[in-house]
C-alpha cells in the first residue's frame, strides 16, 4: 500500500496525471473526512482540492520519512488552520444547524448525541479537534497524528485523552 | 479496548464523511489543475507580450538596425513563455538526467 503510494508520488513528480488521479481516488475519502470535522463541508472540499494540487506541485519534495497518507494529512492540516483563522467560527454555527437538521440517525446515534458531541468538539481547541479526529475517526496512530500535526507525541496523547473525556462527558450528560 | 461510548463518538465523528469512491471529486481537482495551468500560461503570455512590445517600441525609437534583433528576441521570449511548462519539464528532465549520470 505504502510502496504503491510512493510509486504514485514518484510518477506524479514526473508529470503523470494518471498517477495523480489514482492518488486522489485512494486518499480523497480520508482527507475530506478529516477536513469535514475541522471546517464546514464546502470549505473542506475546497481545501481537499487545494491539498491534492499542492501534492501535485510538491510531489518531488516528498522524502519518504512519513507515509504518503500522513504527508497529505499534514498538508491538509496546515491549510485547514489557515482557513480556520479566517472563518471557522461563523461557518461552524451554520454547519451545526444544517447537520442537525439534515442528518438521519444511524448506528444507534441520535440527533441529540450528535449535537452534544459536535458542541463538545467545537468547544475544544482546533489542535485537540484535529488530534481526536485523526486518532478516532481516521484511525491514525498517535505517532502518525503527531507527525501530521507537527506536535510532540506526548502532546497528541494528552489532546486525545482530554478530548475523548470531554466527548464522553457530553454523551453521558445527554443520554 | 474500546468502550461503547468510544464507539459512539467514533461513529459520530465519521458521520458526514464523503463516499469512499467519488470520481466527481477527482474530476474537480483535475479541472482546477487545468484552470491553474491555463491562468499561468495566460499571465505569462500577457507579461511576455507587454515586455516584447516595450522592447520593440524602445528599439524602433532608437535605431532601425537593432530592430530586427529586438524583434527576434521578443518572438523567442513569447514562444518560451507560451511553452513554459514544456520548457520547465524538459529542464527538470535534463537536470535529473545529469544528477543520475553523476551518481
Amino acid at each position: 500500500m505504502e510502496d504503491a503510494d510512493a510509486a504514485l508520488l514518484s510518477a506524479i513528480g514526473e508529470g503523470s496525471e494518471r498517477a495523480f488521479g489514482q492518488l486522489i481516488d485512494r486518499h480523497q475519502h480520508g482527507v475530506r473526512a478529516f477536513l469535514r470535522r475541522l471546517v464546514s463541508p464546502s470549505d473542506a472540499d475546497d481545501i481537499a482540492q487545494e491539498t491534492f494540487l499542492a501534492a501535485w506541485t510538491h510531489a518531488d519534495t516528498y522524502r519518504g520519512g512519513a507515509t504518503v497518507r500522513s504527508w497529505l494529512f499534514a498538508i491538509a492540516w496546515r491549510k485547514a488552520k489557515d482557513c480556520h483563522r479566517r472563518r471557522f467560527r461563523q461557518r461552524q454555527r451554520e454547519t451545526q444547524y444544517h447537520e442537525l437538521h439534515a442528518a438521519v440517525a444511524s448506528d444507534g446515534v441520535t440527533a441529540e448525541d450528535r449535537l452534544a458531541v459536535q458542541r463538545a468538539l467545537a468547544s475544544l481547541p482546533l489542535e485537540q479537534q484535529a488530534a481526536l479526529t485523526l486518532c478516532l475517526a481516521n484511525e491514525l496512530t498517535h505517532a502518525e497524528a503527531a507527525a501530521v500535526l507537527g506536535m510532540p507525541l506526548g502532546t497528541v496523547k494528552s489532546h486525545v485523552l482530554r478530548g475523548r473525556e470531554r466527548l464522553r462527558l457530553a454523551l453521558e450528560e445527554d443520554p | 479496548m474500546k468502550s461503547d461510548i468510544d464507539r459512539r463518538v467514533a461513529n459520530i465523528l465519521r458521520e458526514g464523511a464523503p463516499p469512499r469512491s467519488d470520481p466527481m471529486f477527482r474530476v474537480r481537482v483535475l479541472q482546477r489543475l487545468e484552470l491553474r495551468r491555463f491562468k499561468r500560461r495566460l499571465y505569462s503570455l500577457a507579461i511576455a507580450a507587454c515586455g516584447a512590445t516595450g522592447v520593440t517600441v524602445a528599439t524602433l525609437s532608437a535605431n532601425a538596425e537593432a530592430t530586427g534583433v529586438a524583434l527576434l528576441c521578443a518572438v523567442v521570449a513569447v514562444a518560451t513563455f507560451a511553452h513554459a511548462p514544456i520548457v520547465g519539464y524538459a529542464w527538470r528532465r535534463l537536470v535529473a538526467g545529469r544528477g543520475r549520470g553523476a551518481s
